[in-house]
């Protein structure tokens, strides 16, 4: 009896993995088993690349310079309606994404909200790779947060008042005890950040549109190429793969060896 | 130094622990996960293929939206008995949907390359042409770059929309830029370089010119439906500069229902589904139907 159980666990759990497993390894059979002729390549390809790390990088620069003080005040800070904001920050974090570009366009667009702002300081948004990193920003700065507050809100109290007895304060404070101390935290949620932004399709395609080499980012590419070259598709999705690797590896690195993580 | 480990109520660690000493307590909850598992895959699989009549399915360009829904409910209420469903997407998307294998009964296309994809990889049979279409140059009604002829296409900073390369409405474009080019000396190169998005289908271009984030675009006449009136202004299109758009029909080969598929190219090229489609502002393709007047949509933009 003993015995059955176990083998029908094994037979679903290894119906579970498979699924989810087998996609992916096909993906990289098609992209790396067949051999294909040395042509020119999709000049598609680099620019899309390009213009993907370049945005990705911005916008996890603007994510670390707006996000660290935001969730240090919704980490440490006592206010009314701190919890309600701490969640409602978090709502890019569900919201399709579809959903997120049409909110975005709605509120920044020509004819948005702050559109007239906009277009009365004389700045366009649409269109260009400046809504492409907006749009990453949007939807991946959440995770960065959650992070970040999780992390700066487990610094220990007492070693903080240690430090204070030495007569640190304010931003010594900060910078020397209490970052260093949630460093890990920070990273761990700025990798994940960055996959979110590096990823983001649906927003991306409403609001900032699709031009090569303007704001085609790597998953636009793969949506596009799609209908003309395959083979761009498929060799564009094999690096988003490997590169979706990587940042899950390092987000297991930086996670707390004896934790199972607040991510 | 507290890690943020995951932290067990004691509570219930204890409470799972009594569960779990329960003889056969374990065997039993694989038991159950084995059945849940049994069960959603039971539950899932039918859903990827019904089991009563198969529904009727009619892969259409994304510019026959709105003729083919009107068309869909007709269709239904001569076969009560079938469930017309309709994939409306761009002709390119539609044909590379089939070449990776999707199952289809009937497409319709917006040009004669799409269809002669299909036709080289085996998958449809012969096509027949059952409407045609112009090309109309596309404006936000306030008309914010204050475009008067499509000339002004290639002033500098104005913010055109077009279909990705592919799109058959993308390739019309590139044949009324040419137009352009050969006719009026505008160089088609200054209007590329305008280009601020390409769409994936024609009804995209369309939104991004009714929600007023684009300048100009290239759809079909057909697209500037009542209900945009207020959103979209028309800019008059010469008509040695304007092409025709053919939309051919055909039965895949690998329809399951290709009677029932022919019966639905038989309404379009029916005196009632020609109308349909001129009423929609698409130009009949059968000699017999009304002749055409010209779009009742298209209205001159503000100067």
């Amino acid at each position: 009896m003993k015995r059955v159980t176990a083998a029908t666990l094994v037979l679903v759990a290894t119906a579970g993995a498979g699924f989810l497993l087998l996609p992916v390894l096909v993906l990289l059979e098609e992209g790396l088993g067949t051999p294909r002729p040395g042509g020119p390549g999709d000049p598609a390809l680099p620019q899309a690349l390009a213009l993907s790390l370049v945005t990705t990088c911005i916008s996890m620069l603007l994510v670390l310079a707006f996000g660290t003080p935001l969730a240090w005040v919704l980490a440490r800070w006592r206010f009314p309606l701190r919890r309600l904001l701490s969640v409602l920050l978090q709502l890019p974090l569900v919201l399709p994404p579809a959903v997120a570009g049409l909110a975005l366009l709605l509120a920044l667009g020509r004819r948005g909200a702050l559109g007239n702002v906009l277009a009365s300081l004389n700045v366009e948004i649409a269109f260009t790779a400046s809504a492409v990193v907006l749009t990453q920003v949007f939807v991946a700065a959440p995770f960065f947060l959650r992070a970040a507050q999780a992390g700066f809100a487990n610094v220990p109290a007492d070693i903080e008042a240690a430090a204070r007895v030495d007569g640190a304060t304010g931003l010594a404070l900060f910078l020397n005890v209490s970052l260093p101390l949630s460093l890990r935290a920070l990273g761990a949620g700025l990798t994940l950040a960055w996959a979110r932004a590096l990823g983001e399709f649906g927003a991306t395609i409403l609001f900032a549109g699709n031009l090569q080499g303007r704001t085609q980012t790597m998953p636009l590419l793969v949506y596009n190429a799609l209908e003309r070259n395959l083979d761009t598709a498929i060799q564009t999705g094999l690096i988003l793969v490997f590169l979706a690797l990587g940042v899950l590896l390092l987000a297991n690195l930086l996670r707390a060896p004896d934790s199972y993580g607040y991510l | 130094m507290t890690r943020h480990g995951l932290r067990v109520n004691p509570r219930l660690q204890l409470t799972l622990r009594i569960v779990l000493a329960q003889p056969g307590s374990a065997a039993r909850l694989a038991r159950r996960l084995t059945l849940f598992a049994i069960l959603s895959l039971v539950l899932v699989l039918p859903a990827s293929r019904t089991l009563a009549q198969a529904p009727l399915l009619v892969y259409a360009a994304a510019s026959l939206s709105d003729v083919f829904l009107a068309l869909e409910a007709e269709f239904e209420r001569q076969h009560p008995e079938i469930d017309l469903v309709l994939n409306l997407a761009s002709s390119s998307t539609l044909a590379s949907q089939l070449l990776l294998g999707a199952r289809a009964d009937v497409v319709a296309s917006a040009d004669e390359a799409q269809i002669a994809r299909l036709r080289e990889a085996g998958l449809i049979g012969d096509s027949q042409i059952f409407a045609r279409n112009r090309l109309a140059l596309v404006v936000p009604s306030d008309n914010p770059a204050g475009l008067r002829t499509a000339a002004d296409l290639a002033r500098p900073g104005l913010r055109l929309v077009l279909a990705s390369p592919g799109v058959p409405v993308r390739g019309y474009s590139d044949q009324v830029l040419e137009q352009l080019e050969s006719q009026q000396h505008v160089e088609m190169e200054d209007i590329l370089a305008n280009v601020v998005s390409e769409e994936s289908n024609v009804r995209q271009v369309l939104f991004r010119i009714a929600y007023g984030s684009a300048d100009a675009g290239f759809v079909y006449r057909s697209d500037v439906t009542p209900e945009l009136s207020d959103k979209v202004a028309v800019i008059p299109l010469a008509n040695e500069v304007n092409v025709y758009a053919t939309y051919p029909v055909a039965v895949t080969a690998n329809s399951d229902n290709a009677q029932l598929a022919r019966a639905f190219i038989a309404l379009l090229l029916s005196p009632a589904g020609q109308r349909s489609l001129q009423d929609h502002s698409f130009i009949p393709a059968i000699p017999e139907a009304p002749v055409w007047h010209g779009s009742p949509y298209c209205q001159a933009a503000p100067a």
